[in-house]
């Protein structure tokens, strides 16, 4: 007998689908993120080797991408490149939401002086433009990865603790909370167990979306010269090397740059389906 | 037959995949006012948004016709349906902001309702009509946001732009449900004054029998999408023939402060598409005979239809 | 609103006072000594003599906190110091730059609402349609781009391919152009999909539903009322990316040789010369502050319970 499928809704089809398209970006993610941890150790040519008989040469089979100003092949940069642009990216995302939503949940949690405090500081933060501000830190640490993710995770914390705080003011006031505390549980044990747990997951969906926008930040900086000293590849500054020789050698520009353009638009969709997800599960 | 305000012939009406409205029949007469009863879900709502027609509500007439002082309006074009609504047929829906831009003074929209109809927006005949409906503060009220005001207060400022738009047809959906007792009495005395003044034909959509007691003077039961019983509504009340009607009678909570007795079950969810009567699973009554024989609305008495009279006590 | 106005403007003295601590305190942490910075920059040989008498000179050798005290009431007068690369006053040499910057900053916010909300609106009464789908594409890339691409994709297309416009941009109309379509292409990316989230939004609200039933013209409903109210949250999101905006302006300032305050402060910060810096991190900050303000006011005009919170 053939057994008969189940019918299913609409609101139902749409959740199976939003879920789908959520776990084929998870794959696609992943994949990405696995490619640029092998890249380094299984380039066509060596990123730094440069040659002065094979300056600006335009794509061939040899140089998929051709070669930039001092010979070097692009595409061994940019793959080269791929960990260092994408790692820092995530490493940034990763740490700014711990300190951003380790600060937020005590804020909120204990309210007060404290709480008023580093309010009014972040108020400040968001007051100053972000880019500006980031130069400012970079221009004066001087350049180097690290310096960039400084500069930008100066004020990209403040968006995790500001979620985070008025998550943990909302968990704080359900009433389950309270009968923790009448039957002697420690602030620190109903943080850890009742408040983060609780706020984890839309924080973590905020994180995936911020990931695209903190990639163009750090490429941003880069660009400007404030990241990576070269002859370290990475992609934001090897666009920033090529840049004098747009008209010459348009590749060396442009390899990287859609490199950019295309990893922020398959986190921007991760994210975004994420969020979707998310959604469709809360309605 | 053009002497019907309003003319609902064999409806039948689906939302989506679904079909919400049966076959229902009936009339209002000029200066009448007809109640809907029925539980949320029966397709009361429905019934007007059907009327209304707006392509925004979803609602798809699949078969029957809707006649307006005898003109079809079953399958109006978007801008001659425009035309009537607002000046031809009026509107009060349930929630209470829900037609007014909340953050938007009353006098622009007042003045777009008027414009959008051609007609001239004029202060002080509007705040004639406030005095006329005895409104508190009549002279300032065209200057407030409806989120500055009580629920009973947004009806009431709806009612007073019918007024001025000036439809002969009201259609008032749960109008009063969520308002406060005060406010209640004080929108339903409004819509009587208006009716006995304006001539107004009203239908009035309600789950509560009290208050379609109290103003109507016909009323019909729906049930699962169709008409159940429909006549004068002294007579529905004091002498319901179908089984559905008298259970939702006894259900009305009385003075001995006893539980309502409630009713038993849910209504199908699909009760619309049955071929037998759909009231079948929470019958006491109900014969085999009752799953298969089909729908009817019969005329038992002198103007008082039902669709069943099984296991009435004369 | 003029009591509202008020309130809002009194509240701003301590956040633009904040700000300048927070920007006295970067410039005071920054390692490397600005009387050293400043002789190198100078030329010449630097005797330890020299370089202590260059110190007293500057007031470097006073504590912080008089420091600090002295710079914001020196900023009150106008005085953001003196640069180290050509002794002209900061504040005249960041003045005529902001202007450039200014244009170029109000005409692509301008421009980018004047396209994006149109589209955005049309995009959500024919949602799903070819269009709708075509601008989802096209807003979803310009959302992921990198500002620097823009820029240098436009003058490779227009400068270098097409030779229409110079590669060095002229201070005039025409090079006004590029860069403001650099700095566009986002924001009209961001601002149509805010607009048409928000009025897709608007429109399931009920009161749409009320107006149908009362005959109200289909224009009157979108244009006088959803759009009226989705404004709220699309000024949000404009004031929002006036941020990124003046972020933004350093990179295509600097691709266009654009002569704006973002390409000064990048110039000032190769050259170490930090009082150019300070002041230029100052006004943009201010800048910044300003356009909150207008934001909040505008909250007010177009929704009245804001004053009730």
């Amino acid at each position: 007998m053939k057994k008969e499928k189940p019918k299913l809704t609409r609101s139902q089809l749409k959740k199976l689908k939003i879920k789908r398209r959520t776990q084929i970006w998870g794959v696609v993610v992943t994949l990405v993120l696995l490619l640029s941890l092998i890249a380094p150790y299984c380039l066509p040519h060596d990123p730094l080797a440069t040659n002065a008989q094979a300056m600006r040469q335009a794509p061939s089979p040899e140089h998929p991408f051709g070669t930039d100003n001092l010979g070097r092949d692009v595409l061994s940069r940019l793959l080269a490149g791929a960990r260092t642009s994408i790692f820092a990216t995530i490493m940034l995302v990763i740490i700014s939401f711990m300190i951003g939503t380790f600060i937020g949940v005590i804020c909120g949690y204990y309210g007060g002086k404290l709480d008023d405090l580093v309010m009014r500081f972040t108020d400040i933060l968001l007051s100053v433009p972000q880019l500006v501000l980031a130069i400012a830190v970079a221009g004066m640490l001087g350049g180097s990865l690290v310096n960039t993710m400084i500069a930008i995770g100066v004020t990209s914390w403040t968006s995790y603790a500001r979620l985070a705080r008025s998550h943990a003011m909302r968990i704080r006031q359900l009433p389950f909370i309270n009968a923790c505390r009448l039957t002697g549980s420690s602030d620190a044990n109903i943080i850890m167990h009742h408040v983060v747990p609780n706020l984890i997951g839309p924080m973590l969906v905020n994180a995936t979306m911020e990931i695209g926008s903190t990639m163009l930040s750090i490429a941003g900086l880069s660009f400007l010269g404030l990241g990576v000293a070269p002859p370290t590849p990475e992609w934001g500054s090897m666009v920033s090397e090529s840049r004098s020789y747009l008209q010459l050698a348009p590749w060396a520009v442009f390899a990287p740059a859609l490199a950019i353009l295309i990893t922020v638009m398959l986190f921007n969709y991760f994210g975004e389906s994420v969020c979707d997800l998310a959604n469709s599960k809360e309605a | 037959m053009a002497n019907n305000m309003l003319e609902i012939n064999n409806l039948t009406v689906t939302y989506g995949d679904f079909k919400i409205i049966t076959e229902v029949s009936f009339a209002v007469k000029p200066g009448e006012i007809v109640c809907i009863a029925g539980e949320s879900g029966c397709g009361k709502s429905t019934l007007i948004k059907a009327v209304l027609g707006i392509k925004q509500l979803g609602t798809f007439i699949t078969e029957g016709s809707i006649i307006l002082e005898g003109r079809d309006i079953t399958h109006l074009g978007a801008e001659e349906r425009r035309q009537i609504l607002g000046t031809h047929i009026g509107y009060v829906p349930q929630n209470t902001r829900g037609s007014f831009n909340n953050i938007r003074s009353y006098e622009v929209q007042y003045q777009e309702a008027m414009r959008s109809h051609g007609l001239k927006f004029n202060r002080d005949e509007a705040i004639k009509i406030f005095n006329r409906l005895n409104f508190p503060d009549s002279d300032r009220l065209l200057w407030y946001q409806p989120w500055e005001m009580s629920g009973g207060m947004n009806q009431r400022m709806a009612i007073a732009l019918a007024v001025l738009l000036g439809p002969k047809l009201m259609l008032c959906d749960e109008a009063t449900s969520v308002l406060d007792v005060t406010s209640q009495k004080e929108v339903i005395e409004e819509l009587s004054k208006l009716r006995k003044e304006l001539g107004w034909s009203i239908l009035f959509i309600t789950h509560n029998l009290g208050v379609a007691s109290h103003i109507a003077d016909k009323l019909g039961v729906m049930y699962a999408g169709r008409m159940v019983e429909y006549g004068d509504i002294r007579k529905v009340l004091d002498d319901p023939i179908h089984p559905y009607t008298r259970k939702l009678l006894a259900a009305i909570p009385g003075k001995d402060r006893k539980l309502p007795v409630g009713l038993e079950g849910r209504p199908p969810l699909d009760g619309a598409e049955w071929t037998g009567c759909n009231f079948v699973p929470r019958c006491e009554y109900c014969t085999e005979s009752c799953k298969t024989r089909p729908y009817r609305l019969e005329e038992i008495a002198e103007g008082h239809f039902a669709s069943c009279s099984e296991g009435r006590t004369v | 609103m003029l009591k509202y106005a008020l309130k809002r403007i009194i509240k701003l003295i301590p956040v633009l006072l904040a700000i300048t601590l927070l920007v006295f305190t970067l410039m005071y942490l920054t390692p490397g000594d600005p009387a050293l910075a400043k002789l190198t920059s100078q030329g010449g040989t630097v005797t330890p003599e020299l370089l202590a008498e260059e110190r007293h000179a500057m007031g470097l050798d006073r504590p912080f906190f008089v420091r600090y005290v002295d710079w914001v009431l020196n900023i009150l007068k106008g005085d953001l110091g003196t640069s180290y690369s050509d002794d002209q006053p900061v504040a005249s040499k960041l003045m005529k730059a902001l202007s450039r910057t200014l244009a170029l900053a109000a005409a692509s916010t301008l421009f980018s609402v004047v396209i994006a909300i149109p589209i955005g609106v049309y995009t959500a009464i024919r949602k799903d349609s070819l269009f709708d789908n075509i601008v989802r594409i096209l807003t979803f890339t310009g959302n992921a781009m990198p500002n620097f691409l823009i820029a240098l994709l436009l003058m490779f297309l227009f400068c270098i391919k097409i030779k229409a416009f110079p590669v060095v941009a002229t201070t005039n109309l025409k090079g006004m152009f590029l860069p403001t379509l650099a700095l566009s292409i986002p924001m009209i990316s961001k601002f149509a999909r805010q607009t048409r989230a928000d009025v897709m939004s608007q429109l399931s609200e009920e009161y749409v539903i009320g107006m149908h039933a009362r005959g109200i013209k289909e224009r009157t409903i979108l244009f006088k009322n959803v759009l009226h109210n989705a404004l709220g949250s699309i000024i949000t999101i404009v004031s929002l990316q006036v941020r990124v905006l003046i972020g933004g302006s350093v990179v295509t300032e600097m691709i266009f040789r654009w002569p704006g305050i973002g390409n000064m402060m990048m110039t000032s910060i190769t050259a170490r010369d930090y009082p150019v810096v300070q002041g230029a991190v100052l006004i943009l900050s201010t800048l910044q502050v300003l356009v909150n303000l207008v934001t909040d006011l505008s909250y007010y005009i177009i929704d009245k319970r804001i004053s009730l919170e």
